[in-house]
Protein backbone atom coordinates (compact mmCIF):
# COMPACT_ATOMS: atom_id res chain seq x y z
CA UNK A 1 0.00 0.00 0.00
CA UNK A 2 2.87 2.44 0.95
CA UNK A 3 4.59 1.61 -2.26
CA UNK A 4 1.33 2.38 -3.98
CA UNK A 5 1.62 6.01 -2.62
CA UNK A 6 4.91 6.19 -3.11
CA UNK A 7 4.10 5.17 -7.00
CA UNK A 8 1.26 7.58 -7.77
CA UNK A 9 3.53 10.31 -6.40
CA UNK A 10 6.46 9.44 -7.87
CA UNK A 11 4.04 9.43 -11.57
CA UNK A 12 2.73 12.82 -10.82
CA UNK A 13 6.00 14.39 -9.88
CA UNK A 14 6.99 13.15 -13.48
CA UNK A 15 3.86 13.96 -15.16
CA UNK A 16 3.69 17.91 -13.44
CA UNK A 17 8.32 18.42 -13.95
CA UNK A 18 7.11 17.47 -18.28
CA UNK A 19 4.35 19.48 -18.02
CA UNK A 20 5.32 22.39 -16.70
CA UNK A 21 9.17 22.54 -16.91
CA UNK A 22 10.55 20.20 -19.61
CA UNK A 23 7.83 21.23 -22.18
CA UNK A 24 8.63 24.67 -21.90
CA UNK A 25 12.46 24.60 -22.28
CA UNK A 26 13.30 27.18 -24.54
CA UNK A 27 17.05 27.69 -24.89
CA UNK A 28 17.19 25.24 -27.84
CA UNK A 29 15.18 23.83 -30.11
CA UNK A 30 18.12 20.54 -29.98
CA UNK A 31 16.78 19.52 -26.65
CA UNK A 32 13.00 17.90 -25.93
CA UNK A 33 13.45 15.72 -22.85
CA UNK A 34 10.66 13.09 -23.01
CA UNK A 35 11.26 12.12 -19.39
CA UNK A 36 7.51 10.79 -19.15
CA UNK A 37 8.03 7.58 -20.55
CA UNK A 38 9.68 7.02 -16.99
CA UNK A 39 5.51 6.08 -16.08
CA UNK A 40 5.83 3.20 -17.82
CA UNK A 41 9.55 2.25 -17.71
CA UNK A 42 9.35 1.62 -14.20
CA UNK A 43 5.81 0.51 -13.28
CA UNK A 44 5.63 -2.67 -11.39
CA UNK A 45 6.85 -5.77 -13.15
CA UNK A 46 3.98 -7.80 -12.28
CA UNK A 47 1.30 -5.15 -13.87
CA UNK A 48 -0.80 -6.95 -16.05
CA UNK A 49 -0.11 -6.05 -20.57
CA UNK A 50 -3.49 -4.52 -20.47
CA UNK A 51 -3.30 -2.18 -17.61
CA UNK A 52 0.40 -1.34 -19.36
CA UNK A 53 -0.79 -0.53 -22.64
CA UNK A 54 -3.61 1.81 -21.04
CA UNK A 55 -1.24 3.57 -18.93
CA UNK A 56 0.70 4.31 -21.83
CA UNK A 57 -2.50 5.48 -23.92
CA UNK A 58 -3.24 8.01 -20.52
CA UNK A 59 -0.21 9.15 -20.52
CA UNK A 60 0.28 9.84 -24.03
CA UNK A 61 -3.28 11.59 -24.76
CA UNK A 62 -2.05 13.90 -21.58
CA UNK A 63 0.95 14.63 -23.10
CA UNK A 64 -0.89 15.46 -26.84
CA UNK A 65 -3.10 17.52 -24.76
CA UNK A 66 -0.81 19.34 -23.03
CA UNK A 67 1.81 19.95 -25.73
CA UNK A 68 -0.91 20.08 -28.51
CA UNK A 69 0.75 17.60 -30.72
CA UNK A 70 -2.37 15.45 -32.00
CA UNK A 71 -1.40 11.85 -31.73
CA UNK A 72 2.34 12.01 -31.45
CA UNK A 73 3.20 11.34 -28.13
CA UNK A 74 0.19 8.24 -27.97
CA UNK A 75 1.55 6.48 -30.99
CA UNK A 76 4.77 6.41 -29.79
CA UNK A 77 3.89 5.83 -25.89
CA UNK A 78 1.92 3.06 -27.10
CA UNK A 79 4.88 0.80 -28.60
CA UNK A 80 6.49 1.16 -25.66
CA UNK A 81 3.58 -0.06 -23.44
CA UNK A 82 3.10 -3.19 -25.78
CA UNK A 83 6.72 -3.96 -26.07
CA UNK A 84 7.77 -3.53 -22.49
CA UNK A 85 7.52 -6.94 -21.33
CA UNK A 86 9.05 -8.49 -24.56
CA UNK A 87 12.02 -5.56 -24.01
CA UNK A 88 12.50 -6.39 -20.19
CA UNK A 89 13.11 -10.27 -21.38
CA UNK A 90 15.69 -9.02 -24.18
CA UNK A 91 17.16 -6.54 -22.65
CA UNK A 92 17.46 -7.82 -18.88
CA UNK A 93 16.31 -11.64 -19.52
CA UNK A 94 13.41 -10.76 -16.89
CA UNK A 95 11.03 -13.25 -17.39
CA UNK A 96 9.15 -14.12 -14.09
CA UNK A 97 6.42 -11.37 -14.56
CA UNK A 98 3.57 -13.18 -12.84
CA UNK A 99 5.82 -13.46 -9.32
CA UNK A 100 7.43 -10.31 -9.11
CA UNK A 101 5.26 -7.14 -7.40
CA UNK A 102 8.53 -4.75 -7.44
CA UNK A 103 9.23 -2.20 -9.94
CA UNK A 104 12.45 -2.92 -12.40
CA UNK A 105 15.28 -1.80 -11.08
CA UNK A 106 19.07 -2.45 -10.03
CA UNK A 107 18.25 -4.71 -7.44
CA UNK A 108 15.60 -6.72 -9.20
CA UNK A 109 17.61 -6.97 -12.64
CA UNK A 110 21.32 -6.21 -11.88
CA UNK A 111 23.35 -3.34 -12.67
CA UNK A 112 24.13 -3.82 -16.62
CA UNK A 113 20.89 -5.40 -17.13
CA UNK A 114 18.99 -2.84 -15.70
CA UNK A 115 21.09 -0.09 -17.30
CA UNK A 116 20.77 -1.81 -20.84
CA UNK A 117 16.97 -2.15 -20.23
CA UNK A 118 16.38 1.99 -19.19
CA UNK A 119 18.77 2.75 -22.47
CA UNK A 120 17.29 0.74 -24.70
CA UNK A 121 13.59 1.51 -23.80
CA UNK A 122 14.80 5.50 -23.46
CA UNK A 123 16.39 5.51 -26.86
CA UNK A 124 13.77 3.21 -28.50
CA UNK A 125 10.74 5.84 -27.68
CA UNK A 126 13.22 9.04 -28.46
CA UNK A 127 13.81 7.32 -32.16
CA UNK A 128 9.72 7.03 -32.56
CA UNK A 129 9.34 9.99 -30.85
CA UNK A 130 11.78 12.25 -33.59
CA UNK A 131 11.16 9.89 -36.14
CA UNK A 132 7.30 10.61 -36.16
CA UNK A 133 8.14 13.89 -35.21
CA UNK A 134 10.50 14.62 -38.68
CA UNK A 135 8.91 12.77 -40.93
CA UNK A 136 11.72 13.43 -43.63
CA UNK A 137 15.15 12.65 -44.46
CA UNK A 138 15.62 16.16 -45.65
CA UNK A 139 17.66 18.66 -42.88
CA UNK A 140 19.24 14.72 -41.56
CA UNK A 141 21.96 16.25 -39.24
CA UNK A 142 19.47 18.01 -37.49
CA UNK A 143 17.13 15.18 -37.11
CA UNK A 144 20.16 13.20 -35.91
CA UNK A 145 21.46 16.31 -33.36
CA UNK A 146 18.00 16.45 -31.80
CA UNK A 147 17.44 12.89 -31.23
CA UNK A 148 21.45 12.74 -29.28
CA UNK A 149 21.09 15.85 -27.45
CA UNK A 150 17.32 15.08 -26.33
CA UNK A 151 18.02 11.32 -25.47
CA UNK A 152 21.02 11.79 -23.59
CA UNK A 153 18.99 14.54 -21.58
CA UNK A 154 15.83 12.06 -20.93
CA UNK A 155 18.63 9.74 -19.46
CA UNK A 156 20.13 12.39 -17.24
CA UNK A 157 16.51 13.48 -15.91
CA UNK A 158 15.37 10.00 -15.55
CA UNK A 159 18.67 8.61 -13.94
CA UNK A 160 18.46 11.59 -11.58
CA UNK A 161 14.60 10.86 -10.63
CA UNK A 162 15.96 7.15 -10.33
CA UNK A 163 18.69 8.31 -7.74
CA UNK A 164 15.54 10.34 -5.77
CA UNK A 165 12.94 7.74 -6.25
CA UNK A 166 14.26 4.33 -6.52
CA UNK A 167 14.71 4.10 -2.60
CA UNK A 168 11.24 4.67 -1.83
CA UNK A 169 9.43 3.01 -4.65
CA UNK A 170 11.66 -0.41 -4.06
CA UNK A 171 10.11 -3.02 -1.37
CA UNK A 172 13.10 -3.64 1.30
CA UNK A 173 13.25 -7.86 1.35
CA UNK B 1 -17.31 -19.76 -31.98
CA UNK B 2 -15.21 -21.30 -29.25
CA UNK B 3 -11.95 -21.56 -31.29
CA UNK B 4 -12.91 -17.30 -32.45
CA UNK B 5 -13.30 -16.78 -28.66
CA UNK B 6 -10.34 -18.27 -27.56
CA UNK B 7 -8.03 -16.63 -29.94
CA UNK B 8 -9.48 -13.18 -28.81
CA UNK B 9 -8.81 -13.93 -25.59
CA UNK B 10 -5.30 -15.09 -26.42
CA UNK B 11 -4.60 -11.87 -28.80
CA UNK B 12 -6.79 -9.18 -27.46
CA UNK B 13 -4.01 -6.89 -26.34
CA UNK B 14 -2.55 -6.84 -29.30
CA UNK B 15 -5.52 -6.26 -30.96
CA UNK B 16 -6.43 -2.88 -28.47
CA UNK B 17 -2.84 -2.22 -29.61
CA UNK B 18 -3.26 -1.94 -32.84
CA UNK B 19 -6.68 -0.31 -32.78
CA UNK B 20 -5.20 2.51 -30.75
CA UNK B 21 -2.15 2.63 -32.75
CA UNK B 22 -4.07 3.07 -35.90
CA UNK B 23 -6.42 5.82 -34.27
CA UNK B 24 -3.08 7.76 -32.83
CA UNK B 25 -1.38 7.25 -36.37
CA UNK B 26 -4.28 8.74 -38.09
CA UNK B 27 -4.93 11.42 -35.85
CA UNK B 28 -1.26 12.47 -35.82
CA UNK B 29 -1.52 12.20 -39.70
CA UNK B 30 -4.34 14.61 -40.00
CA UNK B 31 -3.48 17.21 -37.50
CA UNK B 32 -1.02 19.20 -40.20
CA UNK B 33 -1.29 19.29 -44.14
CA UNK B 34 2.83 18.18 -43.46
CA UNK B 35 2.12 15.28 -41.69
CA UNK B 36 -0.52 14.35 -43.62
CA UNK B 37 1.04 14.53 -46.60
CA UNK B 38 4.38 12.76 -45.38
CA UNK B 39 2.57 9.63 -43.94
CA UNK B 40 0.48 9.51 -46.90
CA UNK B 41 3.49 9.30 -49.02
CA UNK B 42 5.21 6.91 -46.62
CA UNK B 43 1.78 4.75 -46.56
CA UNK B 44 1.55 4.94 -50.43
CA UNK B 45 5.37 3.57 -50.76
CA UNK B 46 4.56 0.91 -48.37
CA UNK B 47 1.94 -0.60 -50.42
CA UNK B 48 3.53 0.04 -53.53
CA UNK B 49 6.17 -1.51 -52.04
CA UNK B 50 4.05 -4.75 -51.19
CA UNK B 51 2.34 -5.00 -54.33
CA UNK B 52 5.64 -5.04 -56.64
CA UNK B 53 6.87 -7.72 -54.02
CA UNK B 54 3.47 -9.61 -54.39
CA UNK B 55 3.79 -9.25 -57.70
CA UNK B 56 7.13 -10.51 -57.99
CA UNK B 57 6.67 -13.59 -56.38
CA UNK B 58 3.51 -14.13 -58.47
CA UNK B 59 5.45 -13.83 -61.84
CA UNK B 60 8.07 -15.64 -60.96
CA UNK B 61 5.65 -19.07 -60.74
CA UNK B 62 4.22 -18.22 -64.01
CA UNK B 63 6.89 -17.56 -66.17
CA UNK B 64 6.61 -20.97 -67.91
CA UNK B 65 2.92 -19.74 -68.77
CA UNK B 66 4.11 -16.64 -69.69
CA UNK B 67 6.96 -18.37 -72.11
CA UNK B 68 4.89 -20.68 -73.58
CA UNK B 69 2.74 -17.84 -74.57
CA UNK B 70 5.61 -15.77 -75.88
CA UNK B 71 6.06 -18.18 -78.19
CA UNK B 72 2.99 -18.93 -79.33
CA UNK B 73 2.51 -15.36 -80.11
CA UNK B 74 5.69 -15.21 -81.97
CA UNK B 75 4.58 -18.08 -83.89
CA UNK B 76 1.98 -16.83 -85.27
CA UNK B 77 3.62 -13.35 -85.99
CA UNK B 78 6.15 -15.58 -87.77
CA UNK B 79 3.29 -16.63 -90.26
CA UNK B 80 1.33 -13.88 -90.81
CA UNK B 81 4.19 -11.98 -91.68
CA UNK B 82 5.36 -15.29 -94.08
CA UNK B 83 2.00 -14.69 -95.60
CA UNK B 84 2.36 -11.19 -96.04
CA UNK B 85 5.61 -11.51 -97.62
CA UNK B 86 4.47 -14.57 -99.52
CA UNK B 87 1.37 -12.50 -101.07
CA UNK B 88 4.23 -9.30 -101.75
CA UNK B 89 7.32 -11.06 -102.66
CA UNK B 90 8.61 -7.83 -104.48
CA UNK B 91 7.83 -5.56 -101.81
CA UNK B 92 10.88 -5.22 -99.17
CA UNK B 93 9.28 -4.70 -95.47
CA UNK B 94 11.04 -2.42 -93.18
CA UNK B 95 10.24 -0.25 -90.34
CA UNK B 96 10.26 3.21 -91.02
CA UNK B 97 10.21 6.20 -88.83
CA UNK B 98 6.31 7.19 -89.13
CA UNK B 99 4.93 4.36 -88.62
CA UNK B 100 1.03 4.34 -87.29
CA UNK B 101 1.20 2.79 -83.74
CA UNK B 102 3.60 2.11 -81.53
CA UNK B 103 3.91 -0.81 -78.79
CA UNK B 104 5.46 -0.39 -75.06
CA UNK B 105 5.81 -3.50 -73.20
CA UNK B 106 4.88 -2.88 -69.44
CA UNK B 107 4.45 -4.82 -65.79
CA UNK B 108 1.18 -4.86 -63.83
CA UNK B 109 1.80 -3.65 -60.36
CA UNK B 110 -2.07 -3.61 -59.15
CA UNK B 111 -5.29 -5.25 -60.77
CA UNK B 112 -8.35 -5.22 -59.38
CA UNK B 113 -11.35 -7.14 -61.22
CA UNK B 114 -13.73 -7.11 -57.89
CA UNK B 115 -15.40 -3.81 -58.14
CA UNK B 116 -18.02 -1.90 -60.66
CA UNK B 117 -15.08 0.41 -61.74
CA UNK B 118 -11.81 -1.77 -61.93
CA UNK B 119 -8.38 -0.19 -62.62
CA UNK B 120 -5.43 -1.25 -63.44
CA UNK B 121 -1.64 0.28 -62.65
CA UNK B 122 1.34 -0.12 -64.44
CA UNK B 123 4.93 0.39 -63.54
CA UNK B 124 5.47 2.75 -67.12
CA UNK B 125 4.75 6.49 -67.09
CA UNK B 126 5.17 9.82 -68.52
CA UNK B 127 9.34 8.95 -68.54
CA UNK B 128 8.68 6.33 -70.71
CA UNK B 129 6.71 7.52 -73.32
CA UNK B 130 3.26 7.04 -72.03
CA UNK B 131 0.77 9.07 -73.34
CA UNK B 132 -3.29 9.33 -71.81
CA UNK B 133 -5.75 7.40 -73.96
CA UNK B 134 -2.95 4.85 -75.06
CA UNK B 135 -4.37 1.15 -75.67
CA UNK B 136 -3.90 -1.18 -73.40
CA UNK B 137 -3.50 -5.18 -74.71
CA UNK B 138 -2.94 -8.35 -73.09
CA UNK B 139 0.62 -9.79 -74.05
CA UNK B 140 -1.50 -12.47 -76.32
CA UNK B 141 -2.42 -8.78 -78.06
CA UNK B 142 -6.64 -9.10 -76.93
CA UNK B 143 -7.89 -5.65 -74.99
CA UNK B 144 -7.52 -5.03 -71.95
CA UNK B 145 -8.39 -1.16 -71.35
CA UNK B 146 -6.75 2.44 -71.49
CA UNK B 147 -4.30 4.82 -70.06
CA UNK B 148 -6.90 7.43 -67.97
CA UNK B 149 -3.92 8.46 -65.88
CA UNK B 150 0.30 9.02 -66.02
CA UNK B 151 2.69 9.88 -63.30
CA UNK B 152 6.41 10.22 -64.53
CA UNK B 153 7.15 6.37 -63.65
CA UNK B 154 3.24 4.50 -63.10
CA UNK B 155 0.04 4.55 -64.81
CA UNK B 156 -3.21 3.86 -64.28
CA UNK B 157 -5.17 1.96 -67.03
CA UNK B 158 -9.28 2.07 -66.92
CA UNK B 159 -10.25 -1.57 -67.60
CA UNK B 160 -12.59 -3.45 -69.81
CA UNK B 161 -14.08 -4.24 -66.56
CA UNK B 162 -15.00 -1.19 -65.69
CA UNK B 163 -18.76 -0.21 -65.94
CA UNK B 164 -17.98 3.93 -67.45
CA UNK B 165 -15.61 2.12 -70.02
CA UNK B 166 -17.27 1.83 -73.65
CA UNK B 167 -15.51 0.58 -76.72
CA UNK B 168 -16.54 -0.06 -80.79
CA UNK B 169 -16.63 -3.42 -81.58
CA UNK B 170 -17.32 -5.39 -84.91
CA UNK B 171 -18.29 -8.46 -85.77
CA UNK B 172 -14.93 -10.41 -87.60
CA UNK B 173 -17.43 -12.37 -89.75
CA UNK B 174 -20.39 -10.38 -90.14
CA UNK B 175 -18.61 -6.70 -90.08
CA UNK B 176 -21.75 -5.48 -88.15
CA UNK B 177 -20.78 -3.17 -85.47
CA UNK B 178 -22.00 -2.46 -81.46
CA UNK B 179 -20.76 -1.29 -78.51
CA UNK B 180 -19.28 -3.75 -76.08
CA UNK B 181 -19.18 -2.62 -72.01
CA UNK B 182 -19.40 -4.29 -68.97
CA UNK B 183 -22.32 -4.46 -66.69
CA UNK B 184 -20.26 -5.61 -63.47
CA UNK B 185 -20.98 -8.74 -63.01
CA UNK B 186 -18.53 -11.51 -64.13
CA UNK B 187 -15.12 -10.82 -65.15
CA UNK B 188 -15.24 -12.94 -67.84
CA UNK B 189 -18.60 -11.57 -69.37
CA UNK B 190 -19.65 -8.27 -71.11
CA UNK B 191 -22.63 -6.82 -72.99
CA UNK B 192 -22.24 -6.33 -76.78
CA UNK B 193 -25.58 -4.55 -77.63
CA UNK B 194 -26.50 -2.39 -80.27
CA UNK B 195 -26.15 -4.56 -82.63
CA UNK B 196 -28.45 -3.93 -85.98
CA UNK B 197 -30.92 -6.84 -86.59
CA UNK B 198 -30.08 -7.08 -89.95
CA UNK B 199 -26.79 -8.93 -88.93
CA UNK B 200 -25.51 -12.41 -89.14
CA UNK B 201 -24.75 -13.07 -85.71
CA UNK B 202 -23.83 -16.56 -84.49
CA UNK B 203 -22.53 -17.70 -80.60
CA UNK B 204 -18.62 -18.19 -81.02
CA UNK B 205 -18.57 -15.25 -83.93
CA UNK B 206 -15.65 -13.41 -82.74
CA UNK B 207 -15.65 -9.26 -81.57
CA UNK B 208 -12.91 -7.56 -82.86
CA UNK B 209 -12.26 -3.66 -81.75
CA UNK B 210 -14.08 -1.65 -84.85
CA UNK B 211 -11.14 0.55 -84.87
CA UNK B 212 -13.65 3.72 -85.15
CA UNK B 213 -11.63 4.56 -81.99
CA UNK B 214 -8.49 6.76 -82.44
CA UNK B 215 -6.82 3.94 -79.71
CA UNK B 216 -7.86 0.88 -80.08
CA UNK B 217 -6.10 -0.79 -83.45
CA UNK B 218 -8.49 -2.56 -85.70
CA UNK B 219 -8.80 -5.97 -85.62
CA UNK B 220 -7.61 -6.34 -81.86
CA UNK B 221 -9.80 -9.53 -80.58
CA UNK B 222 -11.87 -8.30 -77.60
CA UNK B 223 -13.70 -11.92 -77.49
CA UNK B 224 -16.77 -13.98 -78.80
CA UNK B 225 -20.39 -14.02 -78.68
CA UNK B 226 -21.36 -16.53 -75.85
CA UNK B 227 -25.03 -15.94 -76.03
CA UNK B 228 -27.34 -13.71 -78.49
CA UNK B 229 -30.29 -12.29 -77.38
CA UNK B 230 -32.88 -10.23 -79.57
CA UNK B 231 -35.73 -8.28 -77.02
CA UNK B 232 -39.02 -7.48 -78.13
CA UNK B 233 -39.50 -4.08 -79.12
CA UNK B 234 -35.96 -3.58 -79.97
CA UNK B 235 -34.20 -2.90 -83.44
CA UNK B 236 -31.28 -4.66 -82.00
CA UNK B 237 -29.46 -7.28 -80.62
CA UNK B 238 -27.91 -7.70 -77.30
CA UNK B 239 -24.95 -10.35 -77.28
CA UNK B 240 -23.08 -11.42 -74.42
CA UNK B 241 -19.90 -11.38 -74.99
CA UNK B 242 -16.65 -13.93 -73.44
CA UNK B 243 -13.61 -11.48 -72.87
CA UNK B 244 -10.74 -12.76 -74.67
CA UNK B 245 -8.52 -11.43 -71.81
CA UNK B 246 -7.85 -13.37 -68.66
CA UNK B 247 -7.63 -10.18 -66.45
CA UNK B 248 -7.19 -12.29 -63.31
CA UNK B 249 -3.68 -13.38 -64.18
CA UNK B 250 -3.16 -9.94 -66.07
CA UNK B 251 0.81 -9.63 -65.19
CA UNK B 252 2.29 -7.95 -68.30
CA UNK B 253 0.45 -5.57 -70.87
CA UNK B 254 1.40 -4.23 -74.19
CA UNK B 255 0.50 -0.13 -74.84
CA UNK B 256 -0.71 0.56 -77.81
CA UNK B 257 -0.33 4.43 -79.01
CA UNK B 258 -1.85 6.03 -82.01
CA UNK B 259 0.65 8.56 -83.77
CA UNK B 260 -2.22 9.50 -85.82
CA UNK B 261 -4.78 10.05 -83.29
CA UNK B 262 -3.69 14.31 -82.71
CA UNK B 263 -4.21 14.17 -86.57
CA UNK B 264 -7.15 12.54 -87.17
CA UNK B 265 -8.66 14.37 -83.89
CA UNK B 266 -7.87 18.17 -84.97
CA UNK B 267 -9.26 16.98 -88.84
CA UNK B 268 -12.05 15.67 -86.40
CA UNK B 269 -13.02 18.93 -84.84
CA UNK B 270 -12.84 21.08 -87.59
CA UNK B 271 -16.10 22.44 -88.85
CA UNK B 272 -17.69 20.04 -91.46
CA UNK B 273 -19.42 21.98 -94.93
Amino acid sequence: MRSKVHYITFVTVVLLLQIFLLNNLTFTTLVAPTLYILCIVLMPLDTSPVKILFAGLAVGVLMDITMGTCGLNTLTTLPIAFFRRSLLHLTAGFSDFDNEGDIPSVKRLGRFRFHRYIITIVTLHSLLFFGFEHLSLSNFGFFLSRLACSTIATLVLVYLMLIIFTPKLTTQK
Amino acid sequence: MHKLLYFIRKTYVAIIFVILEIIAIRSYAYSTPYTQARLLKASHSVVRGMHSAIQGVGEYFSLRRQNIMLTERIAELENRLDAIESANPDIEFEVTAMHRYDYIAARVVSNSINRPQNFITIDKGLNDGVKLNMAVLSPEGYAVGSIVNCSENFSIAKSLLNNTFKVGGRLSEDGSIGTLHWNGGDAQMAIFDEVSKYANINEGDMVVASGFSYYFPPEVIIGTIESVEFPENRTTYDCRVRLAADFSRLSNVILVSNNMADEAQSLDSTPKH
